[in-house]
């Protein structure tokens, strides 16, 4: 009686697992959510205008906030805080695969494409655009036979140093990066002079990660 | 309602991280509805109260954080669908057994089956099953999260797959 409940609690732990590994949340509800945070981090920008203009009364002062809102701070923006916007989830349908060069996605940022990785079982499942730093930051979501999902940003304008600790590797030429960051891993090198920026959980294990990274399907992707 | 975990210093949630979560805390919705659609109301309505302020916690368990609210945002809803007059489903307002995000039909079906067992559990049962294998909590964790102990959330798991095998499994006793 013992082993049957012990094959039964297997069996269900089994059935939850993969019910769990299938299902996500959908499109539209991500787009919701996505809204609602927007409207709420707007009023405490508004906010925080305010008690920047109230203070220093003046032209003067509302010049410099317009300057440094319109340049995004100034700084270049790292690759952690790249990173960081992939937790946000995607927003914008899967861009679809190349017809004219089926290793690319039909999505790219100032002429660098971005990768499509349908023979290595990662299909993109997502996307979005974001502004940091004032650069242009699009993100495309891959998701694997299991459920678990990628995020890899490519970001606009000139590259952006790894981070100090990561610890660096070469693969097909090309130099790679690698930190742990909030639990994800995080491999950053660069395509032609822009940042690339993949990220996934740490049970995605870091040689595949690298793998992807590198992938320059025969020479079909540019680098 | 769950309760607080509490240690270390304030820090503020950070809104921009909570898109990392909708997944499973849709997961959890589901499993605590039995319903696609309910779980979607009932993720949007937690997202929409925690993002309505800013958020202080005292430990870096953000997830853990948000299914206390979704729980509690579900007992709340309940509750006051309780004291509403209840109207039986006509055929065509059943659950559709289509799942968009699944890869095969059959498995849509099952995976709705699945969260529908686990809606039927009992709450205590159910709970456990959310926050450990639907959600992914540690059993400390999910302890903590829960008010209870271990060794009682590994005894609440076991019996609740259990019962979610039985019900799957149309030669055995249901659960429903």
């Amino acid at each position: 009686m013992e082993a049957i409940d012990e094959q039964l609690a297997e069996r269900g732990r089994a059935l939850i697992a993969a019910a769990v590994a299938e299902t996500q949340a959908p499109l539209a509800l991500r787009e919701r959510i996505e809204a609602d945070r927007q409207r709420a981090v707007a009023p405490a920008r508004r906010r925080r205008l305010r008690g920047l203009l109230i203070p220093a009364g003046g032209l003067v002062a509302a010049a410099v906030v317009a300057v440094v809102l319109i340049a995004g701070g100034g700084g270049a923006p790292s690759v952690l805080a790249t990173a960081s916007l992939a937790a946000r989830g995607p927003v914008l349908p899967p861009p679809h695969e190349n017809k004219a060069n089926k290793a690319l996605l039909e999505s790219s940022i100032d002429g660098v494409p971005f990768p499509y990785w349908g023979q290595l079982k990662w299909e993109s499942v997502g996307a979005r655009d974001d502004k940091i730093e004032g650069r242009t930051a699009r993100t495309v979501y891959y998701a694997n036979p299991k459920g678990v999902r990628a995020a890899y940003t490519i970001l606009g304008g000139d590259a952006v140093d790894p981070p100090s600790d990561a610890a660096k590797h070469t693969d097909n030429g090309t130099d790679l990066y690698v930190v742990e960051d909030k639990g994800r891993r995080v491999v950053t090198w660069e395509r032609n002079g822009h940042t690339c920026v993949l990220s996934a959980p740490l049970a995605v294990p870091e040689q595949k990660l690298l793998d992807l990274a590198a992938w320059q399907g025969n020479g079909k992707v540019p680098f | 309602m769950l309760s607080a975990v509490v240690s270390g210093p304030a820090r503020q949630l950070d809104p921009a991280a909570l898109g990392d979560h909708v997944d499973r805390l849709y997961r959890a919705a589901w499993a605590l509805c039995g319903s696609r659609e309910d779980a979607e109301d009932l993720v949007q309505e937690t997202f929409a109260k925690v993002l309505a302020k800013p958020r202080f916690l005292r430990n870096d368990d953000d997830l853990g954080y948000l299914l206390r609210v979704l729980r509690n945002t579900f007992v709340s809803r309940h509750r006051s669908a309780m004291r509403r007059p209840q109207a039986a489903p006509l055929p065509e307002e059943l659950e559709p057994a289509d799942n968009s995000s699944a890869m095969r039909p059959d498995q849509a079906v099952e995976a709705r089956q699945v969260f529908q067992y686990i809606s039927a559990l009992p709450a205590d049962f159910r709970d456990a099953l959310v926050a450990v294998d639907v959600v992914g909590l540690s059993y400390g964790e999910a302890a903590k999260l829960l008010g209870t102990k271990e060794a009682t959330i590994t005894s609440r798991l076991y019996r609740a797959r259990a019962q979610v095998a039985r019900g799957m499994d149309p030669s055995r006793e249901s659960v429903l």
